[in-house]
């Protein structure tokens, strides 16, 4: 039994007008413990869907999802996410109440729940930036605090939703840096969606790459066998991007020709 | 040594950076109650010379006159009667109001059911303003504090509970998942997520009907009173104590003036941080 199985996992949506159209079709997917895995897909491709159903914040139509062999069915600390933009975050909260909202919530004494969140908040990177709140701090530090914010609860894997899409070219390459460095601390599972192929190779044990959408689906799958800190230079690294690339780049030329007939 | 010198250097600098910002802050808080000065004090010029070389009339009495009838009727304890007695129906009303109409409008926010319930009540009743209830309020609860305390609820109520139910609305989506991928329970998410992130609206809804208020109490005590700022301007009319009128103007002037900055303060002293990430 894995750790995360999908199995021919459907989810359709029956707009305003009465069209239904899919979203995902027949996706199937097995994830080990500990596994850092990125789902790659051009946009409009269901890859966020995916992401939702695993969160439970959203059902499938048909199929099943099952965490540790029990299905999933609505949001849980077992699954700490991290969304693309800021607004996930309390703005009322400073860094720290926002990294320990999870523990107040489950009713932990008010001075662990301080020594935990500071030991993420160390962990991300936001030594003596505790006291401020996420209206004060960066993009890159607000993706830290969300990040952070879902260590701390001690999940058994995160989610995360295009985290870095919204930050600059440097900030992003320092988070995924950080990132891999975290996960090779923690060993937590990460199923991590982009769209950014570099970004899945520098970051995965596992890339799964999906067919353009409508009624996306996984189309196949690279592990990424790269030790440590990885380069974009290494020839290893070279020859998965150029395998990974060759992947999608049909998936993304029928994407971007769905669009233009749709605009047409 | 060198970098003795450098760290001296540095918080030096600091503590120089330190000095200018104090100073600017004072510039600063000096200018805009300087300029707020000037711009009260250009409101009595401006009505002084329009009494006193363009009108000439003992119908529109000079600043100066207005003031010494003020001074006259605080001191003779008649003016702080009035006041006190429409600012406690204002304070009763608006408190009551803003007590009911806020759960109310977290529950039209949360819930689609209760929307649809409850808006044909707000929806139809917002419209009669409080002005047009006077009569039936004082049928129903006779001319004493009653009705008055009616008046201002109803006044209130429903843009406490309008702007509530809209902050309730305007929540991210993905402040509620969140809350939801970290284990709150939905208790914990209305208690801890919606309530705070519905602050803003609520306080903005109360400053809205605290203005109002101001309205409904004048015409209220004008029509319906035995004592209030209402009933002194309605007296100044009857007996053409012209000195009176202005005197109760002035004050309904500075009361509002007063308590909208208190408000403004509050907003910004309680909600500053509640205030929304741009």
């Amino acid at each position: 039994m894995a750790f995360i199985e999908l199995h021919d996992v459907t989810r359709t949506f029956v707009s305003r007008n009465g069209r239904t159209s899919v979203a995902v079709k027949d996706f199937s997917l097995d994830l080990a413990r500990g596994e850092f895995f990125c789902l790659l897909g051009p946009s409009g491709c269901g890859k966020t869907t995916i992401l939702s159903l695993l969160a439970g914040f959203d059902h499938p139509t048909e199929g099943e999802i099952l965490l540790d062999g029990a299905p999933v069915r609505n949001p849980s600390r077992d699954r700490g996410v991290v969304f693309q933009g800021d607004d996930s975050l309390y703005p009322w909260l400073n860094a720290i109440e926002n990294v320990e909202f999870g523990l107040r919530m489950r009713g932990i004494a008010k001075k662990e729940r301080r020594e935990r969140a500071l030991r993420y908040l160390d962990l991300v990177g936001l030594k003596g930036q505790h006291e401020k709140f996420p209206g004060e701090l960066s993009g890159g530090m607000k993706q830290r605090i969300q990040i952070a914010r879902a260590l701390a609860n001690e999940p058994k894997m995160l989610l995360m939703d295009e985290p870095f899409g919204a930050l600059d070219a440097q900030t992003r390459n320092i988070m995924q840096h950080e990132l891999r460095k975290i996960w090779s601390a923690t060993k937590t599972s990460i199923v991590f969606i982009t769209h950014d192929l570099d970004e899945a190779i520098l970051l995965a044990t596992r890339v799964g790459v999906m067919t353009a959408g409508p009624g996306g689906t996984l189309k196949g799958v690279i592990s990424i066998d790269l030790e440590g800190e990885r380069v974009r230079t290494d020839p290893t690294y070279t020859k998965y991007y150029a395998t990974a690339y060759e992947m999608i780049r049909e998936e993304v030329a029928r994407a971007s020709g769905r669009m233009a007939g749709e605009a047409a | 040594m060198s970098t003795q010198e450098a760290d001296l250097g540095s918080s030096a600098a600091v503590a120089l950076r330190k000095r200018g910002g104090a100073g600017q802050r004072f510039g600063a808080f000096l200018n805009s109650i300087l300029l707020q000065l000037i711009g009260f004090a250009s409101l009595f010029l401006v009505w002084h010379i329009a009494s006193v070389y363009i009108v000439q009339s003992l119908l529109f009495p000079p600043p100066l006159t207005v003031l010494k009838k003020g001074v006259e009727l605080t001191l003779s304890g008649v003016l702080i009667e009035h006041t006190w007695v429409s600012l406690r129906r204002i304070a009763i009303g608006f408190i009551l109001g803003s007590v009911l109409g806020i759960p109310v409008g977290m529950a039209i926010g949360s819930f689609p059911l209760v929307r649809k319930l409850i808006e044909p009540w707000t929806e139809f009743l917002r419209f009669i303003p409080s002005v047009a209830m006077i009569t039936i309020a004082v049928i129903w609860f006779g001319i004493g504090e009653e009705s008055k305390i009616f008046l201002i609820i109803y006044t209130t109520i429903f843009i406490v509970i309008i702007n509530t139910a809209a902050g309730v609305s305007a929540i991210a989506p993905n402040k509620i998942r969140a809350a939801q991928a970290l284990g709150a329970s939905p208790g914990q998410i209305f208690f801890y997520v919606g309530l705070p992130a519905t602050v803003p609206f609520i306080l903005t809804g109360m400053r809205l009907a605290m203005a109002n208020s101001f309205t409904t109490i004048v015409a209220a005590e004008l029509i319906s009173a035995n004592e209030g700022l209402g009933v002194m301007l309605w007296n100044g009319r009857m007996y053409m104590l012209i000195d009176e009128i202005f005197v109760s103007l002035v004050c309904l002037g500075m009361l509002g003036f007063a308590t909208d900055r208190l408000f403004r303060w509050a907003i910004y002293r309680f909600a500053g941080r509640f205030a929304p990430v741009t």
